[in-house]
C-alpha cells in the first residue's frame, strides 16, 4: 500500500526562504517570498531529487559561482550575502535561512507553469505571484533545523 | 467574493450596513476617546528599515526598496491610523513585507479577510491591491490611497 502522500517527497518542492523575507511574529515566511523580482521565474527544487541540504548549498554555490560575474553590482551583492549569511548551511540556518515544503500542486493548481527538474532538482516557476503568493506562504510547511541538516 | 476596486467603484462596507458598537466600538465621543491608542509601535521603524536592503537583499537579483515607496507606506500607516481609530475597536498592526522589484507591502491578516497593499517604486500613490475572504479566490486591482483605506476598514472590520 502506497504511503500517503504527506510522508513522501513525490511531488513536492522545497523553497529556500531568507531572513528578510521570514515572518517572525507569524513564523513563517513573508508573501514576498513567493515572488522574484523583474518578473523572473521562481525556483523550487523537487524534494524527489535534492535535500534540503542541497537546496541551501545550491544557495551558497550560486553566491560563489557569482562572485566572478561580470555585473560589479551582482558581485558586491552575493560577497556581501556571504559574508553576513556564511558559507555553510548551518551558518545560513543560524543566520535566519529557513527551508519549507510545498506539494507541487499547489502551483500548478494555480496555473503556474513549472519547469521538470534539473539534475539537481531545480525548477522554474512561473505564474501570478501577486495573486496567489499570500496563500503559498500560508500552505508552506517549515521544516526543523534537523531535517534541513539531515 | 469582496467586490473588485477600481477608480470608480466602492469597496465593501461604504454602503454597507451600519455597524453596531458590539462589533465597531461605540461611536460616543466620550466612550472613544477612552480607547487605548492604536498601537504602531515598531511599523514605521521596521519600514525604514528597508532602506538597508541593497541589491540582491532576497539572496538573488531582488532591487533595492525604492525611498519613495517607503515614504508613501509611511504616510499611508499614519493616515489610516488617523482615519479610523476612532471608529475601530481595535488596530491591528500590518506586516510590512519588502518587495523584491523595489516597493513596499503592508499586509493584514484577519480572522476571514486579508489584504495587501503594494506601494510600487515607479508611482507609490497608485496602490496594487489584492485581496480575499475566507476561502474564495483572491482579487487583484489597483486604488488611489484614499480607496486603500477604505479597504482597511474592510478588513479590519469584524462583521
Amino acid at each position: 500500500m502506497p504511503e500517503p502522500p504527506h510522508e513522501t517527497n513525490e511531488n513536492y518542492v522545497y523553497r529556500v526562504i531568507t531572513p528578510s523575507n521570514w515572518d517572525r511574529a507569524k513564523g513563517r515566511p513573508k508573501p514576498t517570498a513567493f515572488k522574484q523580482s523583474q518578473g523572473r521565474a521562481l525556483s523550487v527544487f523537487s524534494a524527489d531529487r535534492q535535500t534540503p541540504r542541497g537546496v541551501l548549498q545550491h544557495q551558497i554555490d550560486t553566491w560563489q559561482e557569482r562572485l566572478i560575474s561580470d555585473n560589479p553590482s551582482e558581485r558586491d551583492a552575493v560577497a556581501r550575502n556571504l559574508s553576513e549569511f556564511g558559507d555553510t548551511a548551518e551558518k545560513l540556518l543560524e543566520n535566519g535561512f529557513h527551508i519549507v515544503r510545498l506539494p507541487l500542486g499547489e502551483f500548478t493548481d494555480r496555473d503556474f507553469e513549472v519547469t521538470a527538474p534539473e539534475a539537481n532538482g531545480h525548477q522554474d516557476a512561473r505564474g501570478d505571484f501577486e495573486m496567489h503568493k499570500r496563500t503559498l506562504a500560508i500552505l508552506s510547511e517549515v521544516l526543523s533545523p534537523e531535517e534541513c541538516l539531515a | 467574493m469582496p467586490k473588485s476596486v477600481t477608480a470608480t467603484s466602492k469597496p465593501p462596507l461604504i454602503d454597507g450596513p451600519e455597524i453596531d458598537g458590539s462589533s465597531k466600538g461605540s461611536s460616543d465621543p466620550g466612550k472613544a476617546s477612552q480607547k487605548p491608542a492604536p498601537d504602531i509601535s515598531g511599523i514605521v521603524e521596521e519600514i525604514d528599515t528597508f532602506r538597508n536592503l541593497r541589491y540582491g537583499w532576497d539572496g538573488d537579483q531582488a532591487l533595492p526598496i525604492s525611498p519613495a515607496a517607503i515614504e508613501s507606506a509611511k504616510r499611508f500607516i499614519r493616515t489610516a491610523i488617523d482615519a479610523i481609530k476612532e471608529d475601530f475597536r481595535s488596530w491591528h498592526r500590518p506586516t510590512p513585507c519588502a518587495d523584491p522589484d523595489g516597493g513596499v507591502e503592508l499586509y493584514w491578516e484577519e480572522t476571514n479577510r486579508w489584504l495587501e497593499l503594494l506601494f510600487r517604486p515607479d508611482d507609490p500613490d497608485r496602490i496594487l491591491v489584492v485581496r480575499g475572504e475566507a476561502a474564495s479566490k483572491p482579487t487583484k486591482d489597483e486604488a488611489s490611497p484614499a480607496e486603500a483605506l477604505l479597504l482597511v476598514r474592510w478588513v479590519l472590520d469584524r462583521e
